[in-house]
């Protein structure tokens, strides 16, 4: 078969399958295949004393299913896109397939100055004022303190492949456990007040889809900027592929071919702070997604940048959407995020074991 | 002659000041068990009872409250020294097994897959700690069978140090997903859990049960025995370091070793995971301060500097926890430790 044909057959089968979860996404709801029915919220409403944390999803519902569908299908795509996507481009800079953002210790460290912006604020991060406008732009901030970390990491010498990996998870490590300590459970669960920031906290920890604003949800305002600003980050590095596969096979090729290496690291690690903080400010953590997307997509489309990257992308986008769809509609109330973690590990130990 | 001298200088300050430091800290940890007024408790009642229950006639007269609360302290305390022990000795052997500077229960995922056993037991509905015992070796088991399974797929030899912590981290990860996916009816069960996987004695002992001097018992005799077979096979230790073929030329049975070396790992674990949860780092941390502050290799001088410093480390993060009891033992030891992983992996895995 002709390459460029094959090619096309699988963007279709890809584009697909995004489009038939997006319509089960949006309307899949009361009766069809006994799937727990969105509208009858007595399925979903978690009882919180035996299930705290959860059920803030299954509260939002009184908002109108359409809305609601529609906010959580933009959420887990571009949120889980842009992950898989800043995945792909640090695997192209680090030349280690097995970087990604949560692993670096970058999503850590958005999730910690989250925890801290709410800690602080509480009940005003989601209000429409300045403060809760503010916070996609405390996600940047951590992003780019975050990014910056790897790009000091990335230039010792002495720092190999694995070494680079074991310190990300040693720093996540340290940052799940700073994060507990921020937001104590036991202190915060007495008051009404304390169990609703710990509510949130926990949702952005887990990559739980938040749509309604009364119950802390994402405000409509964020999804779509934090969306925009995604999208034209993305539009945006496909003017640099061609520079960025030349860097991939070799930093001296890349000088010879007159390429500021310096200046292409500097615009990348940027864009994934970028992509990193946006996501964060939405949809929060998904760990390792941003491996196994750009490893599958540079299984179906090899590894030039273009193709590879937008897939990863894509697939990314997919599988938080089939997480989140799993999530809701069987009414097992995990968020997608732990899903998500719980199908990519043991393919994160399959990448480890197979050495490349 | 120098070096000698120097290491000598170095040996005879290690031992006191460890041995004082180690003493330091258990006083004050017991000087902090009166409470806020910084009363030291009657340890004469509290040692003389310490196997009798609060209830008993014993302690007639006595404020029943202020036994209790002063028992579950003493039990902390001790837990976590027993619990250290454990830690070293299980990260002493990990390294000597691995030939890995920064391998531990922790790193390999083994503490993770005992504390995923407790928390299935628990969401059985087996309290009873012996089923918890059984749960956390067999789960301990499947998480080094893991492991082993995964070095073995591994084709690719070169940089295998770096690899086997990055598999076991990542079953690390998997364990720790899977403990959290598991949700029970129970708020009482949901404690314990939360209190498993935050680790820290002086939060399970608030959630043991009445059979708490039994467990400590239990994991006493257990790490006991764990010791014994390491101070049995530390010469073998030793020698494995060197490489499995060399080790056999030079007259170590290596199969026997192994297989020593594994039981005691699976005695020391589960012994201490079940009275300190989930502390991560202690074993890979003790185990590198004793052998830079005792300036040895030698798996059999290294035992009692491990023990020692782990102990030490431990009752440091008790004392922490007392003076700041918003953060328990267990995150101060990954505030410890992670750093230092950092550190290690920094200086590329010596």
């Amino acid at each position: 078969m002709n390459k460029k044909f094959s090619n096309i057959i699988k963007w279709f089968a890809l584009l697909g399958l995004v489009t038939i979860m997006a319509f089960m996404i949006l309307v899949f709801y009361k009766g069809i295949w006994g799937f727990a029915p969105m509208r009858d919220t007595s399925a979903l409403n978690v009882d919180q004393t035996k299930y705290p944390g959860l059920g803030s999803t299954a509260q939002s519902l009184g908002e109108g299913t359409g809305t609601f569908r529609f906010k959580q299908l933009i959420i887990v795509f571009m949120g889980g896109g842009a992950l898989a996507f800043a995945g792909a481009m640090l695997q192209k800079i680090t030349r280690n397939n097995l970087a990604e953002v949560s692993i670096l210790g970058i999503g850590s460290i958005n999730i910690l100055f989250i925890f801290g912006y709410v800690f602080l604020f509480k009940e005003q991060v989601f209000g429409n004022g300045i403060i809760g406008m503010m916070l996609p732009l405390v996600t940047l901030t951590a992003s780019i303190i975050g990014t910056t970390i790897v790009w000091a990491v990335a230039r010792s010498k002495n720092a190999n492949k694995n070494t680079f990996v074991i310190i990300g998870i040693a720093s996540q490590l340290l940052f799940e456990a700073l994060s507990v300590v921020f937001v104590n459970p036991t202190k915060l669960n007495g008051s009404k007040e304390g169990r609703r920031v710990w509510d949130t906290i926990k949702n952005y920890t887990m990559g739980q889809v938040r749509t309604s604003e009364q119950h802390h949800g994402v405000p409509f305002w964020l999804i779509i900027t934090a969306s925009v600003v995604i999208g034209v980050t993305i539009t945006a590095t496909i003017f640099l592929r061609k520079k960025i596969d030349i860097y991939e096979a070799s930093e001296d090729s890349a000088k010879t071919l007159g390429i500021s290496t310096e200046k292409l690291r500097f615009i990348m690690f940027f864009m994934v702070a970028v992509l990193a903080g946006m996501e964060a400010s939405i949809l929060g953590t998904v760990a390792l997604l941003g491996i196994i997307a750009p490893s599958i997509a540079r299984m179906i489309f090899r590894n030039k940048f273009t193709p590879m990257a937008i897939a990863s992308f894509v697939i990314g986008g997919l599988l938080v959407m089939i997480a989140s769809f799993v999530s809701i509609n069987l009414a097992t109330g995990l968020p997608p995020g732990i899903l998500t973690t719980a199908i990519a590990t043991p393919y994160f130990i399959f990448l480890i074991v197979r050495g490349k | 002659m120098i070096v000698i001298k120097s290491k000598l200088q170095k040996w005879y300050f290690a031992w006191p000041s460890m041995i004082g430091l180690f003493v330091l800290f258990f006083l004050l940890n017991l000087y902090l068990m009166g409470g806020g007024d910084y009363k030291v408790p009657d340890i004469h009642l509290v040692v003389s009872h310490l196997f009798a229950k609060a209830n008993d006639s014993a302690f007639a007269g006595v404020n029943e409250q202020t036994v209790q609360e002063i028992q579950e302290k003493v039990w902390a305390l001790l837990a976590t020294i027993v619990g250290g022990v454990a830690l070293g000795i299980a990260g002493l052997i990990t390294q000597a097994l691995t030939r890995n500077p920064l391998a531990d229960a922790s790193t390999l995922g083994m503490s993770q897959a005992g504390i995923f056993g407790i928390v299935l037991a628990l969401s059985f509905g087996f309290t009873a700690y012996y089923i918890k015992f059984m749960f956390a070796v067999i789960f301990g088991v499947v998480g080094s069978v893991l492991l082993l399974l995964i070095i073995w797929a591994s084709k690719n030899s070169s940089a295998q140090t770096s690899k086997i912590i990055l598999a076991g981290l990542a079953i690390g990860i998997i364990f720790k997903t899977i403990t959290f996916l598991i949700r029970h009816n129970d708020k009482f069960l949901n404690d314990v859990s939360y209190k498993y996987v935050l680790g820290g004695a002086e939060g399970i002992n608030t959630v043991i049960g009445d059979k708490q001097y039994i467990i400590l018992l239990i994991s006493t005799i257990l790490t006991i025995v764990a010791v014994a077979i390491t101070i049995i096979i530390s010469k073998g230790l030793t020698l494995l370091e060197l490489g499995d073929e060399r080790a056999k030329s030079l007259g170590a049975k290596v199969k026997t070793l192994k297989i020593l070396s594994l039981i005691a790992i699976g005695i020391a674990v589960p012994a201490a995971i079940i009275i300190l949860g989930n502390i991560a780092f202690i074993g890979l941390f003790a185990v590198h301060l004793s052998r830079y502050l005792f300036t040895t290799r030698n798996y059999k001088k290294l035992i009692a500097p491990t023990i020692i410093t782990s102990v030490t480390i431990t009752a440091f993060g008790l004392l922490l926890t007392q003076y700041i009891p918003k953060v328990n033992s267990g995150l101060w030891m990954t505030f410890i430790g992670a750093p230092y992983l950092i550190y290690a992996g920094l200086r590329g895995l010596r």
